[in-house]
């Protein structure tokens, strides 16, 4: 099915909001740490795996992303208010 | 039974037999009238499910597409049938297969029996409300409209245009005038017979049937030749999104809808188990009440008001405004100070000391980002990376101010800092800015470098800070801009600081008690006049006296105080 094209237009120009949400990506996990270095013994990656190193050196020097200004998370109206997502039209 | 209620039905058609039955439950007559475009065979099942009501009955079918005559010739047929079926009917209710009563049906027949005489019938001229979205509002009326909307939008353009060019304009009947309003109605068995009784009716009809969305304008203009008691609104609550389109209800509105005290709700979309189970099955406490969508009228518009405006100083996925749609630049107003970290050796602490608020050092510094406290990331995860923020140090600006809503900001800017970010400080209503012009100098001054030297860089940052202030004066700066010549400042500097204290906070009015301890100035004038006389004119600072005051020795200074 061929879906309507407005949908490729994910933000609003004129100063609106259009509803969008947020994805929590596995490299913010706390086993990712372990991940890292499973993956470059696994060395499946492109170029040599080296994103995957990258990874594993900073998150040896630095294992945790916390910081003062991190925020815990609550609940997705906690999400909207911080401006990381919106309702947009949703009431 | 004084009420009897007819429903256009075309899609979900078992959630309106479920709507049917508890109207009927209630001794509601309904008679349904279900859209030629549902084919014989659903049709034919949906007729037997409801086979064993006593009361229900189906009308003739009209082909029904949205915005055309098919909508009214329904209700016409449904209301007509009803009439003539049940003597006893007192009140017409016209509903739609998505509409959901949210009240038990004696409630809205106590209401009803009330108020005998009462059309409820949302009815207003076109040229006094601006309801119509992005369509056309009087020409609905004055123009012919034979092709649908739907399905042949190219050649319902055109003809629209044609008509426009020629200045086409049909006539309106003698004697109607063309109102409009929701088509969900409520009307007396008097009103009613009348409209669809009327000898006139084949003129009316004729005309409304090339009227653009009848079913909104049909009744709602009738309505005004024959009833005593117009009550100019919809029993049905049904609330429309920034696009004119309706907003369709959920399970989570279920709180919402209960409160409303409505009667009768449209959209429900037809899986919201939760809404159909809830309001068909258990009773609403609210007996006897008044409809009252105050509350869910605010939520839906505030909906309306954040798509269409959104959060001033919010850039984020789904919200990337183009230049001067922003409405408003930064979320919330912000102090800029130039010129006062050179002239006062304390000047950010005695700042955060004295007023309430958040106070960063040069935050758009060449090599560095002076967050408060000098730390290395900010509020939001912002980091002291100047490359990062120079990348796009609007959006640095914007995600500061926003990330920190809540407390003011204050931060040192100057010749010497990264100067990207001039034309947005300016245009920005939510910029304070309060500039000591000059006081650039006062570092070249105190570095006892070589004077070649000096005099080149005095030169590059007294041009740098022309061409700032310019932006500053110009006729589209919107910023709350105060500028003193070092001068001028330096003449009284406690005057000079309480302005811009009671700037920040113009609630809370503070009294400066201490004075940030001020550079020593001595020999200052005697700087100036050495580049003045090496050919390159410091005209910023103001006139600053050239022979050399009396020199008090340092320490014995005292402090400056105010006598209010």
């Amino acid at each position: 099915m061929l879906l309507p094209r407005g949908l490729n237009l994910v933000y609003d120009e004129w100063g609106g909001e259009k509803a969008s949400g947020v994805l929590l990506h596995a490299k913010f996990l706390d086993v990712f740490t372990h991940k890292a270095r499973e993956e470059l013994q696994r060395g499946q990656h492109y170029a040599n795996s080296h994103e995957y190193k990258a990874y594993a050196e900073e998150l040896a020097e630095h294992p945790e992303l916390w910081c003062t200004w991190s925020e815990k998370y609550i609940n997705w109206r906690q999400l909207e208010i911080l401006g990381l997502m919106s309702k947009g039209n949703w009431a | 039974m004084n009420l009897g209620v007819g429903m256009l039905v075309h899609t979900a058609l078992d959630r309106a037999g479920q709507v049917i039955r508890h109207w009927s439950a209630a001794g509601c007559p309904v008679v349904i009238h279900v859209d030629r475009n549902v084919d014989r065979s659903t049709y034919d099942a949906f007729v037997q499910s409801l086979a064993d009501l006593p009361d229900v009955q189906f009308s003739k079918r009209h082909r029904c597409e949205w915005g055309t005559w098919g909508l009214v010739a329904a209700a016409q047929a449904a209301s007509e049938q009803l009439l003539r079926n049940f003597p006893r009917v007192r009140h017409v209710y016209l509903a739609s297969g998505a509409c959901l009563p949210l009240r038990p049906v004696e409630d809205l027949q106590d209401y009803l029996a009330a108020r005998p005489r009462t059309d409820f019938i949302e009815s207003a001229t076109t040229a006094d409300v601006p309801w119509t979205i992005g369509g056309l509002d009087e020409e609905r009326f004055t123009l012919c409209f034979p092709f649908s909307f739907r399905r042949q939008r190219f050649l319902f353009d055109r003809f629209v245009d044609f008509q426009r060019r020629l200045k086409l304009h049909r006539k309106i009947p003698e004697g109607i005038v063309p109102h409009m309003g929701s088509q969900w109605w409520c009307l007396t068995r008097q009103t009613l017979s009348a409209i669809l009784e009327d000898p006139d009716r084949p003129v009316y009809d004729r005309y409304f049937r090339h009227v653009w969305i009848p079913d909104e304008s049909y009744f709602q203009t009738l309505v005004r030749l024959y009833s005593q008691n117009v009550e100019s609104r919809s029993l049905t609550l049904s609330k429309f999104d920034y696009q004119g389109k309706p907003h369709i209800f959920y399970d989570d509105h279920l709180q919402l809808l209960r409160r409303s005290d409505c009667f009768v709700a449209r959209k429900i979309w037809p899986r919201a188990d939760l809404l159909y189970d809830t309001f068909l099955t258990s009773a609403n406490p609210m007996r006897g009440t008044e409809p009252n969508p105050g509350k869910i009228d605010r939520v839906f518009s505030k909906a309306v008001e954040r798509r269409k405006r959104g959060r001033a100083g919010l850039y984020m996925q789904s919200r990337l405004p183009r230049e001067g749609h922003e409405n408003g630049f930064t979320a919330a107003p912000y102090s800029v100070f130039e010129g006062f970290t050179e002239l006062f050796e304390d000047f950010e602490p005695w700042l955060a000391r004295n007023a309430d608020t958040r106070v960063h050092g040069h935050l758009f510094a060449t090599d560095d980002v002076q967050f408060e406290g000098r730390q290395r990331t900010f509020a939001g995860g912002l980091c002291n990376n100047p490359r990062l923020r120079d990348h796009n140090a609007r959006m640095f600006l914007t995600n500061l101010i926003w990330n920190t809503r809540g407390e003011h900001q204050c931060f040192q800017f100057g010749p010497r800092d990264s100067q990207l970010i001039t034309g947005e400080l300016a245009r920005d209503p939510n910029a304070q800015i309060s500039v000591i012009t000059g006081a650039w100098a006062i570092p070249l001054f105190l570095s006892n470098r070589d004077f070649a030297e000096i005099r080149a860089e005095a030169a590059a940052l007294q041009r740098i800070e022309a061409e700032h202030l310019a932006a500053l004066r110009a006729y589209w700066s919107k910023a709350r801009v105060r500028i003193w010549t070092l001068a001028e400042f330096v003449e009284s500097p406690i005057e000079a600081l309480q302005t811009t204290l009671d700037d920040m906070s113009p609630q809370t009015p503070r009294g400066v008690t201490e004075a940030p301890r001020m550079v020593d100035l001595a020999g200052f004038a005697q700087f100036l006049q050495n580049l003045k006389n090496q050919g390159m004119h410091p005209y910023m600072m103001g006139d600053f006296p050239s022979d050399p005051g009396p020199q008090h020795p340092r320490g014995q200074q005292r402090k400056p105080y105010l006598v209010r």
